[in-house]
Order: C-alpha cells, then sequence, then structure tokens
C-alpha cells in the first residue's frame, strides 16, 4: 500500500508512545474536488449501489486521489452512518482529501445537478417517467449500470483480496451477504469487529503488511 | 417561516434514521410526509418516488427537494434537502475525524482490514441483487456483459458508459425499435 505515515514521537509521553498522523496521498484544489463530485451527482442514476462505480472511477481510476484500500474503508464507513450512502461518501472522501472544508465541497457537489434537476421538474411539472423516450432511456441505462457494478466489483476484489485469507473471508461474507441478507452496516459492523479482534489477539507477526493481521 | 422550519426538521428526522441509504429510507419518507404532515396524498408521494428514481442523485435528497418544492416553492425545496443532508454531514464528519485520528493504531488497521473484505463482499452482493432485478431480457444481459468488457478491456471512465447507454436508449427509440 502506498501510504505515507508521518511518525511524530509525543514528547510529553515518556513511554515513547508513537502517535501516527495518517496523511492523506493527494493534496487537490477544492475546485477539483466540487468538479469531480459535481460529475459523479449529475450522471448518479438508478439509485443505490450505482453509485459505487461513479465515485470510484472519478477518485481511484480517474485521479487517483485515493487508494482502492482507502475507497473501500470510505464506502464501509458511509455505510455505517445514516443517511443517503453517495452523500455520507461524499462527506467522508472529500474529508481525506481536503479535511473539513473538502467534505462540505464534497457534499454540496454531489448535490448540487439532483437539486437544480428536481427543482425544474417539480416547477414545470414535468413528468419525465411517463414520457416512453425516458423509459427507452432507463430500458438501457438499468443494465449498464449492472455492468459497472460488476466491473467495479471485480476491479476491487482483484486489488484488495490479496491472499486465500481475503479470498476465503470475502467469499464467506459474500455468501453471507446473498443468502441472509444481512443490513450492511451489521455486517461491515461485524467484519470490522473480527478484524479488530484478529489484530488483538495475533499481533504483527513481522511478515506480513503493516496494515494487516 | 413555519413551514421551512417544519421541513426542515421533518427532513432531518428522515437523514438521521434512516440507515442504509436508497429504498430503505423510503418508508421512512412515506411516514413522515403523508402520514404526519399529509404534505403529499399517497398517489403523488408514489409519483415523487418514480421521478427521484429517473433524474440523477440520491432517491432521499431527490425526494426531499420535490416534496419541499411541492409545499413551500423553492425555499421549502432548500430547506428540505438541507434537512435531509444535515445529519449526513455532521455524523460522517464525525465518523472521518475520529477514524483519520486513530488510523495508524494496530486494533483501527484490524478493523479497516475487516471492513474492506466486508465492502467487496457487499458490492459482489449488490452487483447480484441489481443483476437479478434489472436484468429481465438478453438485451438487458447484452449490454449490462458489453459495458464489463468495456470497462474491464479498454478503461473507459464509467460516467461515459452511462452517458452512452442513455444516448444507446434514446437513439433505439428514436429509431424505433
Amino acid at each position: 500500500m502506498n501510504l505515507k505515515f508521518e511518525i511524530t514521537h509525543d514528547a510529553k509521553g515518556d513511554q515513547g508512545i508513537e502517535k501516527e498522523r495518517y496523511k492523506p496521498k493527494a493534496y487537490p484544489p477544492l475546485a477539483a474536488v466540487f468538479w469531480s463530485f459535481a460529475k459523479i451527482g449529475a450522471f448518479m442514476l438508478g439509485g443505490g449501489y450505482a453509485m459505487v462505480p461513479l465515485i470510484r472511477g472519478e477518485l481511484v481510476s480517474g485521479r487517483a486521489w485515493l487508494s482502492e484500500d482507502e475507497f473501500a474503508e470510505i464506502l464501509g464507513l458511509a455505510q455505517t452512518a445514516p443517511g443517503a450512502i453517495a452523500v455520507n461518501t461524499a462527506v467522508l472522501a472529500g474529508f481525506r482529501l481536503r479535511r473539513l472544508a473538502g467534505a462540505l465541497t464534497g457534499c454540496l457537489g454531489v448535490i448540487l445537478a439532483p437539486f437544480f434537476i428536481i427543482l425544474a421538474i417539480a416547477a414545470t411539472f414535468a413528468r419525465l417517467d411517463r414520457l416512453p423516450l425516458f423509459k427507452a432511456v432507463f430500458s438501457y441505462v438499468r443494465p449498464a449500470v449492472v455492468g459497472l457494478i460488476v466491473a467495479a466489483a471485480l476491479s476491487m476484489a482483484r486489488s484488495l483480496l490479496r491472499s486465500w485469507l481475503h479470498l476465503t473471508v470475502a467469499g464467506g461474507l459474500f455468501l453471507a451477504a446473498v443468502a441472509l441478507n444481512p443490513h450492511p452496516a451489521v455486517l461491515i459492523a461485524l467484519a470490522a469487529l473480527c478484524g479488530y479482534l484478529l489484530r488483538r489477539v495475533l499481533p504483527a507477526t513481522g511478515g506480513g503488511r503493516e496494515d494487516e493481521p | 417561516m413555519g413551514v421551512l422550519w417544519s421541513l426542515f426538521t421533518a427532513f432531518f428526522t428522515i437523514g438521521a434514521l434512516a440507515f442504509g441509504g436508497g429504498y430503505t429510507m423510503i418508508p421512512l419518507i412515506e411516514r413522515v410526509v403523508i402520514t404526519r404532515h399529509a404534505w403529499l396524498t399517497m398517489p403523488q408521494f408514489l409519483d415523487v418516488v418514480a421521478i427521484a428514481e429517473m433524474t440523477p442523485g440520491p432517491i432521499a435528497v431527490n425526494t426531499a427537494t420535490f416534496v419541499g418544492y411541492q409545499v413551500a416553492g423553492w425555499p421549502g425545496a432548500a430547506a428540505a434537502t438541507m434537512g435531509v443532508v444535515m445529519p449526513s454531514l455532521i455524523i460522517a464528519l464525525l465518523l472521518a475525524g475520529v477514524f483519520y485520528r486513530y488510523r495508524a493504531l494496530p486494533g483501527v488497521q484490524g478493523a479497516a482490514f475487516g471492513l474492506r473484505l466486508a465492502v467487496v463482499a457487499l458490492i459482489a452482493s449488490a452487483a447480484v441483487a441489481v443483476g437479478r432485478s434489472a436484468l429481465l431480457t438478453w438485451r438487458d444481459a447484452a449490454v449490462a456483459g458489453a459495458v464489463v468488457a468495456l470497462i474491464r478491456g479498454v478503461k473507459v471512465h464509467p460516467l461515459l458508459v452511462v452517458a452512452l447507454a442513455a444516448l444507446a436508449g434514446a437513439v433505439s427509440y428514436l429509431l424505433g425499435f
């Protein structure tokens, strides 16, 4: 993982506790953050997980502002908070890039286009959903969104599942998610707890990655 | 002012209590908008949800904007939208602040590891779930397959894929098939 750690020793604590500050790998201008999230908001058709490939395409594979690991963490955290997941993701990713200003910018960017589009529709009483043209458009957009989510799942699995252990655990969680249909926040919280306990019981043995049990 | 405040607080409640995003928020919105405040009738509400589905953006935010406009014009739309977004902003900011402050601790690293695996599993299961509901014909399956090939093979930007799919739908309608 190509993350930079800035290690500073706490002068007051004589136990030598290392206080590591987790720094973002990119520091993009706020205008660029805003533009990225405005595009995501404008193209976010289909609801729910449809935004995952769009945000990933913009922030991970497009701009390379976030690593694949960071993006997955942000998505996971976004689902443990209430509210629209796209807004939560924009706030978390914005914060990761530019702290408070980035969070506000990301949030504003992602709701900008939807807000004005709905305002225009509400003001003109345009019934887009009843127009045959829009039905035809959506008959192509809907399966395309499925393809985008499948492609995102494949890319993320490829870069995040780096060993047989990862593959087995993620495969088990996948089967549990499909069969039991648990609330996403529950699955995430349980997996995070297991990761935490694993790390507690089996502290870093020295050989593996810094970031994994 | 009274109406704007009640729009703001009603949608703030929705934003703060609806966990899971997307369609899981609809029943709560329905209860607040129809049962408690009688801002819309049931048929109107169903229309709003249908429109929110077909326009870009999170469904909860779109519904808030629409209902706000119906009740009190554009100031109402702004009040309701701010209300539904505010809890996300506050809670996600707190989460981000705590997570990145302690991200380097071994325990938090372990938790982040578990979280990442769960996210991969959830997105894969979402692909299965939306596939089941959206791939109804051979043409749907062909479009989805072409998109996967396009993204994996040529590395096309997902935003461009959405635009192309919309264009293909419009062209197919205009050509009459």
